[in-house]
């Protein structure tokens, strides 16, 4: 099995993110608006918004493989699901990182019970939980079976928990609201392609640890191998 | 064939009581705990009220899940169970149902407790009441059944059945907290209609994943 | 007939059955023998969908067991190593249970007498958890008087009995094959099996080694010697 970084299409990958990656922190802080009101803090926008976008991607990529996987029983959805859960849990992270990092200097405390960073906080929690599973499971099929059911229970959970809590903290709306389509050109196409950096990295991430977590199983397998 | 087994989980109890005996004796002590930690005035302990009953209830309902999924490891009679002609979904229901049974007992014992000790008015409409909490404990049961299932073989699960449930309960927590205290501030139904459209949501949602999956988690 | 096709199970990457198949004929008392952790129980258990397999299939007379509906295990009895009973009940209302997941009714004198049959007191209503080992073993022996199985799974059936015990459970095999029924016994007593088996299949390392019918090898275990 030849090393990931050795092929041509993860060589080009790796290229075009380190490019954009570069590219879209010029934009950010050098052609993107100030804005007004919030200075340089809003600009966190740029890496919290996609890292959002990333962590729900990835807890949906956990859904769909946990359904393949349960009908299919083939170890490679496995190997997708518990990658799409480990990115989708580093960027769910990330997201909560940068939320307060942003909520100091703007409403003065780094938390406050906003409805979208408090579902990330549960899903994140619920993910920790999954995790535990599968570190005290065995390697077994059977914990990848119940890693599968509580990757789909957690994704068809999100939309209520994001109701209920909008409605708990309703005094809690103080999440910016921006509607991508009135932005001006600058922070709209801006957002645009550190969206897609976002995207392209998650994927890039995902086949790394897929293949690492195939040669994984093969190096376990190989232990009983007669 | 679900009658059958929710009479056995029924007949089990009723033989050694170890679930609802440890559910009620747990719920008062946390209900004493609670008396003695916050002495607020009546009208604020209102305030607080839902949420902390609520939490009691959440808590003896992980004893209850534990001590079931234990009397069926004991002597392995979980595995005569799947071995038998039972449908696994039929084997989830009837664990949802002696659940939901089980935690409406202790409810009974621990919310009269609950009231007195923390000197709380009886709402007005108290049919409203029992209709939300019956629907939360359905939530709870179904949720409770399916989660306790996926850990029951897995180490350590008395820690982690509490881990992936609470997280996974918020919606429904947050939905009875809040409509508890509508209830008890006598607030009409069409002010907290949506935490009542959550709390059916939610039991749907689990009810039907749970006898769509317990299959694929009951197996070794 | 039960009919096992290449069945595989791994636990945490480490084969446990590797491509094992075998066939179990109507009124066949097959005994299945092997060094400890070489997957009869774990076989036994895939038969009756209690482990799940990762490859493979399993039918009786032609349907599928393992993609079906619960009623395809209807015909099997499996009675593991370990009780499988529920403690605070008593020994016939562990019984009256079973029967009834069965889809049967049986009266209670009906069950009084298959407890007499095994040598347990039927008066007695104390929870089983107050048995010994050897009346667990009995009282699960009692389950295969009270339903009209087809097939048996017995997992080291031995445990725990005396020499009566033990007696009893060799007439009892006795009336099950005048019965024409089949049988699946695991023991690692080799002896003991041997004694009241038609077929010996050996397993070792999760794979078929041996395959015998009244002390000769069978082709396929010439085949491996000459290879």
């Amino acid at each position: 099995m030849e090393s990931f970084h050795s092929r041509q299409s993860s060589k080009v990958t790796a290229g075009i993110l380190a490019v954009f990656w570069v590219v879209v922190l010029y934009l950010v802080l050098n052609e993107t608006r100030i804005d007004p009101d919030q200075q340089m803090a809003q600009k966190i926008f740029y890496y919290h918004v996609p890292s959002a976008w990333v962590a729900g991607l990835g807890y949906l990529v956990v859904m769909f493989a946990g359904v393949l996987y349960l009908t299919k029983k083939d170890e490679k959805w496995d190997h997708l699901g518990l990658a799409a859960a480990e990115l989708g849990t580093l960027f769910c992270a990330l997201v909560l990182i940068t939320g307060p990092i942003w909520a100091k200097p703007i409403w003065g405390a780094p938390w406050s019970w906003e409805p979208r960073l408090t579902t990330v906080l549960i899903m994140f929690l619920i993910y920790i939980g999954y995790f535990m599973v599968r570190n005290f499971g065995d390697e077994g099929e059977r914990t990848r079976r119940i890693s599968a059911v509580l990757g789909i229970a957690a994704f068809f959970n999100v939309p209520i928990i994001y109701v209920s809590v909008k409605f708990w903290a309703a005094d809690a709306q103080l999440h910016p609201q921006p509607a991508m389509s009135q932005q001006s050109p600058d922070v709209f196409w801006t957002f645009m392609l550190s969206l897609l950096v976002f995207t392209l990295l998650f994927v890039h991430l995902l086949c790394f640890r897929v293949h690492i977590l195939k040669l994984r199983s093969k190096v376990l397998g190989m232990r009983y191998d007669v | 064939m679900l009658a059958v087994l929710v009479r056995k989980d029924l007949l089990i109890e009723f033989r050694s009581r170890e679930i609802l005996i440890s559910m009620i004796t747990f719920g008062a002590a946390i209900t004493l705990l609670y008396a003695f930690s916050f002495r607020p005035s009546p009208e604020s302990m209102l305030t607080f009220a839902p949420g902390l009953m609520w939490m009691v209830f959440l808590f003896v309902s992980v004893l209850a899940l534990h001590r079931s999924h234990s009397l069926e490891k004991e002597f392995d009679a979980f595995s005569m169970i799947l071995s038998a002609p039972v449908e696994r979904s039929v084997l989830f229901i009837s664990k949802y149902l002696s659940g939901f049974i089980f935690l409406v007992i202790a409810q009974m014992v621990l919310l009269p407790l609950f009231f007195l000790f923390l000197q709380l008015p009886l709402p007005a409409n108290l049919a409203q009441m029992v209709a939300v909490f019956l629907l939360v404990d359905l939530g709870i049961s179904a949720a409770g059944s399916l989660l306790s299932g996926i850990v029951m073989r897995v180490r350590v699960n008395e820690m982690l059945l509490p881990l992936i449930l609470f997280p996974m309960v918020t919606p429904l927590l947050i939905s009875a907290v809040k409509s508890t205290a509508s209830i008890m501030d006598s607030q009409p139904f069409n002010q907290w209609k949506l935490w009542f459209q959550l709390i059916v949501s939610f039991v749907i949602v689990f009810s039907l994943m749970g006898y769509l999956i317990y299959d694929y988690v009951s197996e070794e | 007939m039960l009919s096992i096709q290449n069945i595989n199970k791994q636990f945490a990457h480490r084969p446990v059955l590797r491509d094992v198949s075998l066939e179990i004929r109507d009124g066949e008392l097959l005994g299945l023998v092997g060094p400890n952790g070489s997957g009869k129980s774990t076989l036994l258990r895939i038969v009756v969908r209690v482990v799940s397999c990762d490859g493979g299939s399993i039918s009786w007379n032609g349907n599928s067991i393992l993609n079906a509906g619960a009623d395809q295990r209807r015909p099997l009895l499996y009675l593991g190593h370990e009780p499988g009973f529920y403690p605070p009940l008593s020994a016939a209302e562990n019984l009256l249970l079973i029967a009834k997941l069965y889809g049967l009714e049986p009266s209670p004198a009906d069950v009084e007498k298959n407890l007499s049959e095994v040598g347990l007191d039927p008066a007695r209503s104390g929870p089983i958890r107050e048995f010994s080992r050897g009346m667990l073993q009995r009282l699960a022996l009692a389950k295969t008087l009270t339903i009209p199985w087809k097939l048996l799974l017995l997992d080291e059936p031995t445990t725990g009995l005396d020499k009566q015990g033990k007696s009893m459970l060799s007439q009892l095999i006795e009336t099950w094959r005048k019965d024409d029924r089949s049988l699946l016994l695991v023991s690692h007593d080799e002896e003991w099996l041997s004694s009241h088996c038609d077929r010996m299949v050996q397993l070792s390392n999760g794979r078929i080694q041996r395959s015998e019918v009244d002390g000769e090898k069978s082709v396929q275990t010439e085949l491996m010697e000459e290879a």
